[in-house]
């Protein structure tokens, strides 16, 4: 085998580390790069969505009558086109489409396909529905009543031995820890309880869903969408509308944010449906009204947290109870809090415990490293709180605590190789940590914990006959992840950044790939781009020693270039990679690499966050003067797209922490599904964040990549909390902390 | 032995146990005698876990060799956003 020179390093880089423009720049500045709504068929329809009005209702009948006559209506669906589903899809398919009752405001009863947008209005607004109003819930402790009005009577909450025997709307019950807790509590000299709530943010992405949808007599199908996966799409519309996957054909759009929100269904088989009843292709775009109430968000909580802690600074016992609301089907939001809830420490005593919990809202869907930054926003108020009263230095107090490498995790499993000692010590030397605080300011800080993942992975190197490379993923790009696949496949083969291209391949082209989410794409994509790199070198070099007349093993591949290696190797110049692709015809045909595997060993990663706050007492108003991130990125490929999510993460954390939330009336129906009145931050409200890359190999990676999307979500709202506790000396115990709640608060203080 | 603990979400297929000793060279075995001793878990195992070997998290891949001494933490299965 011919021997290539280190196709595994953490240092000597040449390409990776870098800062070349990005590859999508041009067609985005101009207008050119094609979403989810940027796309046209011969023929084509225009599909609305008709949505209850109600939280929760019975839906007595559905008389599509005066609808169907309208002219330039083509079809329209209900629940009775979709069949029966795997178990593992009803919830998507009753969330796409509400079977029996509308379960939230918002909820879809029906779905038009008209010859325009206009008529398809009219129509949705013909569709004669009767409903049964049922009494609803929207709040997370009021679900968990006795009393509650029950979203699904065949709910029985799973987790919990034994079993209940009546049916409630907490979906599953988790539970993580070791230790004795009680134990735990007795050694400790100071134990803080709190409780804390936080409200539901959506995932804010600008980019509503759209999708262009094509059902051909011969039973193939296409579905253009945008989406963090359209291999999930492909997967969910064939069993939800029972066609073979081989039959649908997925390709992506560029995608204008996702944030978690991108990782499911929701128009894209009713297009389908809509389409195969009409043998037109139905195009459908969400408005943003739609995109509040009917898609996402997170979860809104109640939350208790105790925690005990001896006066030299050691932590004796973690516990904490998280109720989130998952929406009007069952989620995971809750237990991946409770995982991450105390992930940061190293606790001989540690518990928490997990409630889903079901209410008349829209389905829960992902949200950058899902369920972290909510109890995140609990236990680092708390231990911030502590700290206090101990007179210790926020950051020295989380170190003395650290979790590091073999301590048990809180969720858990034994850590591996973990960077939070080398993140908190940075933070602490970080310039901002050191500079004085500013008069009329205050600081505070909080660290973070997310998991990140791998998962399945297929990709294609192609050579082209000039020598440049085309590299095929099936992963969207979200983050700009396409700079960093180009930049892993022109360190691998030698050649230059500007000689690779990437494309997001469809799903027919590639095996399937997990979705653009949990911090995967840059790890999984480029540990295959690598190793089919590694597959066409070799390739490569098997065709340069059929050139020379000499065996395989003698020939070697260093930066860029075959070059004769070995006592009896001979004398040859070395023959670059554009000089061997001219020949492949005659060689034995076109150079590729290919890779598949399920990507294992991402490694978790730990985010410490320092923000300098100002508080307008007369407004409530919080102004972030200084804000700084320091996270492990294990190896930046592109340094300044991993300090954009670092960035991103910590904007949207700023957002959720100050302003956004779904304000729900008495009625059940949500009050502000709008841009003017759910109010994420603009440039003009955030200070250009600062970001420190710390790089620890993670030794599960060829280049030592970790993720970076999700941890820097994590920290935001603790500290922000934190620092308006040191501006105020209120500890705030509600998210968002908005100026109302915040101004209430500060004239509640004032009265003593 | 390999030591396999399970989170907590899993005691209501087993009794209420959580620790456990196996011989077992993978994952795919400790899961096979966990099925056998908790018909029950069977359709946990197969969809909704993850496994933790010696602090290193594996999503979805059973078929990991494991050291005799091995420590497996079976965790529910991981999403991101």
């Amino acid at each position: 085998m011919a021997k290539i020179d280190r196709l595994e390093k953490t240092d000597g880089f040449r390409v990776v580390g870098t800062r070349p423009d990005r590859p999508d720049g041009v067609d985005k500045v101009t207008g050119r790069a094609r979403f989810g709504a940027d796309t046209f068929a011969p023929g084509m329809l225009i599909g609305k969505v008709l949505r209850s009005p109600h939280p929760h209702a019975r839906i007595v009948s559905i008389d599509t009558t005066k609808a169907m006559a309208l002219h330039g209506v083509k079809a329209i669906v209900t629940a009775q086109d979709f069949g029966e589903v795997p178990r593992a899809h009803k919830a998507t398919l009753h969330n796409v489409m509400a079977h029996g009752k509308a379960l939230y405001e918002g909820h879809a009863v029906a779905a038009v396909a008209a010859a325009d947008v206009s008529i398809a209005r009219k129509a949705v607004k013909l569709i004669d529905v009767e409903y049964e109003i049922l009494p609803h819930v929207t709040d997370v402790d009021a679900a968990m009543a006795q009393d509650a009005p029950l979203l699904h009577e065949d709910n029985f909450t799973s987790g919990i031995d034994p079993k209940p025997e009546k049916p409630s709307n907490i979906d599953s019950f988790s539970e993580f820890g070791h230790g004795n807790i009680e134990d735990g509590f007795a050694k400790a000299d100071i134990i803080l309880e709190r409780e804390f709530t936080t409200e539901a943010a959506h995932q804010g992405y600008i980019e509503p869903h759209a999708c262009l949808a094509t059902f051909s007599e011969d039973g193939n199908s296409e579905i253009w969408c945008t989406t963090q996966g359209h291999f999930l799409v492909r997967d969910t519309c064939a069993a939800l509308l029972d066609i073979a996957e081989s039959r649908l054909r997925v390709t992506a759009s560029e995608i204008g944010g996702g944030f978690g929100g991108k990782t499911v269904v929701y128009l894209e088989p009713l297009a389908l449906a809509l389409s195969r009843k009409t043998g037109r292709p139905v195009k459908m775009v969400m408005s943003r009204s739609e995109v509040f109430r009917a898609t996402g968000p997170t979860s809104s909580s109640s939350m208790r947290v105790k925690i005990g802690v001896t006066n030299d600074g050691k932590i004796t016992a973690g516990d904490a109870h998280l109720n989130y609301q998952s929406g009007a089907f069952g989620g995971f939001i809750a237990m991946l809090g409770a995982m991450c809830a105390y992930a940061c420490y190293s606790l001989e005593n540690v518990r928490a415990t997990g409630d889903e919990v079901l209410t008349n809202r829209p389905m829960q869907a992902s949200y950058r490293a899902p369920g972290a930054p909510i109890i995140n926003f609990a236990v680092e108020s708390v231990i911030d709180e502590l700290a206090g009263k101990l007179g210790i230095d926020p950051i020295d107090f989380r170190l003395m605590n650290a979790a590091k490498e073999g301590d048990r995790s809180s969720y858990g499993p034994k850590y591996d190789q973990i960077g939070l000692v080398k993140t908190l010590e940075s933070a602490r030397d970080h310039p901002h940590y050191q500079a004085p605080v500013a008069e009329g300011q205050a600081r505070g800080m909080a660290v973070g914990f997310w998991f990140n993942f791998g998962g399945l992975t297929s990709i294609s190197l192609n050579v082209n006959t000039d020598g440049t490379v085309t590299v095929s993923v099936g992963r969207p790009d979200i983050g700009g992840s396409r700079a960093a696949m180009c930049q892993m496949a022109a360190e691998a083969l030698g050649i230059p950044y500007e000689n690779v291209r990437t494309i997001i391949a469809d799903t027919s082209s590639l095996g399937f790939n997990d979705t653009t989410d949990g911090s995967r794409t840059t790890f999984a994509n480029g540990l295959a781009i690598i190793r089919a790199a590694q597959g066409a070198i070799l390739e490569m070099c098997g065709r340069v020693a059929k050139i020379w007349d000499i065996p395989q093993d003698a020939v070697e591949w260093v930066d860029g270039f075959a070059k004769p290696c070995g006592p009896n190797a001979g004398d040859f110049e070395p023959m670059g990679i554009a000089e061997i692709a001219r020949k492949t015809a005659q060689t034995g045909g076109p150079i590729a690499g290919h890779h598949e595997v399920n990507a294992e060993g991402a490694g978790v990663s730990f985010s410490a966050h320092i923000a300098d706050v100002k508080v307008d007492e007369e407004t409530g108003c919080t102004q972030i003067c200084r804000y700084t991130v320091v996270q492990d990125a294990g190896k930046a490929i592109h340094p300044s797209y991993v300090e954009g999510q670092y960035q991103g993460g910590a904007v949207q954390g700023i957002g959720w922490a100050l302003n956004e939330g779904y304000i729900y009336g008495d009625d059940g129906i949500m009050q502000n599904p709008g841009f003017l009145d759910y109010r994420m931050p603009v440039c003009s409200d955030v200070p250009m964040i600062e970001a420190k890359i710390i790089e620890i190999p993670n030794k599960g990676h060829p280049y030592g990549v970790r993720g970076v999307g999700e941890t820097s979500i994590v920290p935001p709202l603790a500290t922000i909390a934190n620092a308006i506790c040191s501006a105020t000396g209120i500890r705030m115990t509600q998210i968002p902390m908005a100026p109302p709640v915040l101004l209430k608060a500060i004239e509640e203080h004032k009265k003593g | 032995m390999v030591k396999v603990s399970l989170w907590g979400g899993l005691r209501e297929f087993t009794d209420g146990n959580s620790e456990f000793e196996f011989s077992a060279p993978t994952i795919h075995k400790v899961f096979l005698q966990l099925i056998e001793q908790y018909p029950g878990l069977e359709p946990e195992l197969e969809n909704n876990v993850s496994v933790a070997v010696d602090g290193q998290i594996y999503r979805d891949s059973i078929f990991v060799s494991l050291d005799e001494e091995a420590e497996l933490f079976i965790l529910p299965k991981l999403q991101g956003g």
